[in-house]
């Protein structure tokens, strides 16, 4: 599956710049991106997606390397500890879930910046915006990640019908 | 056994080390990527040279797919819209002397006054391959870098104005600073009035102008243009419009609220400015 998470997530940072959103109201598809990798595989291969996209973002970006892969760390780490209180198969605690990670992530990147930056990193635009996205993607999350699932289960039938074609032509 | 053993199936102890290990190497990277100049650039380079012609597939399937949607799918009205073309291009056809004859007019006039051709700089294209789409910066990618002449400095513009300037050049790709970034500051002057200031972003999808004077006149619709006095912007280009003054804010000046020429959620093509030298160095 490593395969299918790495074109997932390609595709979702291409899609990322590609929706347009009205008045900046985005959906922070790669977090989702996370959570759901995250809840479907290892720690180890959901913590080297979390790097590796996380570098992808921040060279397309100005942020200095590593803060966005902190971030994806975050969903990740996050999502493993949330998963033993919250279900994540219903709709509520998916909402909830995604909705305490992505405030998690805030805090992470609002500390990480007011280090690294020597002028002041909160305005009430930024935050007005932050918490547009906080609600749209965690209102959404259960159909984004149902439709991650649905994505995941075509993969999965795609690869055993190749495979027993394959034993049967052995 | 059972307290060695984590929810996902992983002894602790693999995870723990696991975990460490990329929260250090995620200060690493970012103790290494803000000194200046940082040794990871050469990084930054290879990580976009390798992932951006998967964008670049991802971005001409989606061309594909509308092209044939559009080309040979969906043609409800084009026939009519054929026809309205038609009329318009012999419209356009008449005016297009007038226009012409109005062009050559302010040609001479211009040589008169001898004032710079401003009309001809010498301008290559690019095609913006991808945004950052964080709230906390604003910048873009182009797909031109210094194998096409690209430069640090560079001013970028679209048909409606500036869009920002080249802050890194790698050989095929180079990342623009947009205008409503925090780290964007333009010297500005008011069309009307030719009042001076700074305009700022402010990481939203406004910029500010600083330093007005609360007994200056600055209204809502004035024409906001670059002063060409910092020497990256060519003189004269439409950075944006005031949408809105605040006088009552405390302090000496008024805040001057402006919302960019460019229409940044709009931007696919633009244009890169290869002539104006900045007077600026390279950090």
């Amino acid at each position: 599956m490593w395969f299918f998470y790495l074109i997932l997530g390609f595709f979702l940072f291409f899609l990322q710049h590609l929706i347009p959103f009205p008045a900046d109201l985005r959906l922070d598809l790669l977090t989702l991106f996370m959570v759901f990798v995250s809840l479907r595989t290892d720690f180890i291969v959901a913590v080297v997606l979390a790097l590796l996209f996380g570098l992808i973002l921040d060279c397309y970006g100005l942020a200095p390397l590593g803060l966005q892969s902190a971030l994806s760390l975050t969903a990740v780490v996050a999502t493993a500890l949330l998963r033993r209180r919250l279900n994540f198969l219903y709709v509520l605690p998916q909402i909830a879930g995604v909705a305490v990670i992505m405030l998690l992530q805030g805090l992470v990147m609002v500390g990480l910046l007011h280090l690294l930056l020597p002028v002041p990193v909160v305005y009430p635009a930024m935050l007005r915006q932050a918490c547009l996205q906080l609600g749209v993607t965690a209102l959404s999350s259960p159909i984004v990640l149902g439709l991650f699932a649905l994505l995941e289960k075509g993969w999965r039938r795609c690869l055993r019908r190749k495979s027993r074609r394959s034993v049967g032509e052995g | 056994m059972n307290r060695k053993i984590d929810d996902l199936g992983h002894k602790r102890l693999p995870v723990f080390i696991i975990l460490a290990l990329a929260i250090l190497l995620i200060f690493v990277l970012i103790s290494a990527s803000i000194r200046e100049p940082h040794p990871l650039k050469p990084i930054e380079g290879l990580v976009v040279k390798a992932t951006a012609p998967i964008f670049n597939f991802f971005h001409e399937s989606v061309a594909l797919v509308s092209r044939v949607w559009r080309g040979y799918i969906y043609l409800v009205g084009v026939q009519a819209e054929n026809e309205r073309l038609k009329m318009r291009a012999q419209e356009n056809l008449s005016k297009e002397a007038l226009y012409q004859e109005t062009f050559l007019e302010k040609e001479r006039l211009r040589q008169l006054l001898e004032f710079k051709n401003q009309a001809a700089l010498p301008v290559t294209g690019a095609r913006i391959i991808g945004f950052d789409f964080s709230i906390w910066f604003k910048c873009a990618f182009l797909d031109k870098g210094a194998n096409d002449g690209i430069k640090w400095g560079m001013p970028v513009l679209n048909a409606a104005g500036v869009v920002g300037r080249i802050v890194e050049v790698y050989p095929d790709y180079a990342k623009v600073l947009l205008l409503i970034d925090r780290a964007s500051a333009v010297d500005a002057l008011v069309q009307r009035n030719r009042l001076r200031g700074i305009l700022n972003g402010v990481g939203a999808s406004r910029c500010f102008l600083r330093y007005i004077h609360k007994n200056q006149d600055v209204q809502v619709g004035d024409v906001i243009l670059a002063s060409g006095l910092g020497g990256v912007f060519p003189r004269g280009m439409v950075l944006g419009t005031v949408t809105a003054v605040d006088k009552k804010v405390p302090g000496l000046f008024q805040e001057v609220e402006v919302e960019p020429a460019a229409d940044y959620t709009r931007l696919e093509e633009v244009l890169v400015v290869k002539t104006v030298q900045s007077v600026l160095s390279k950090p």
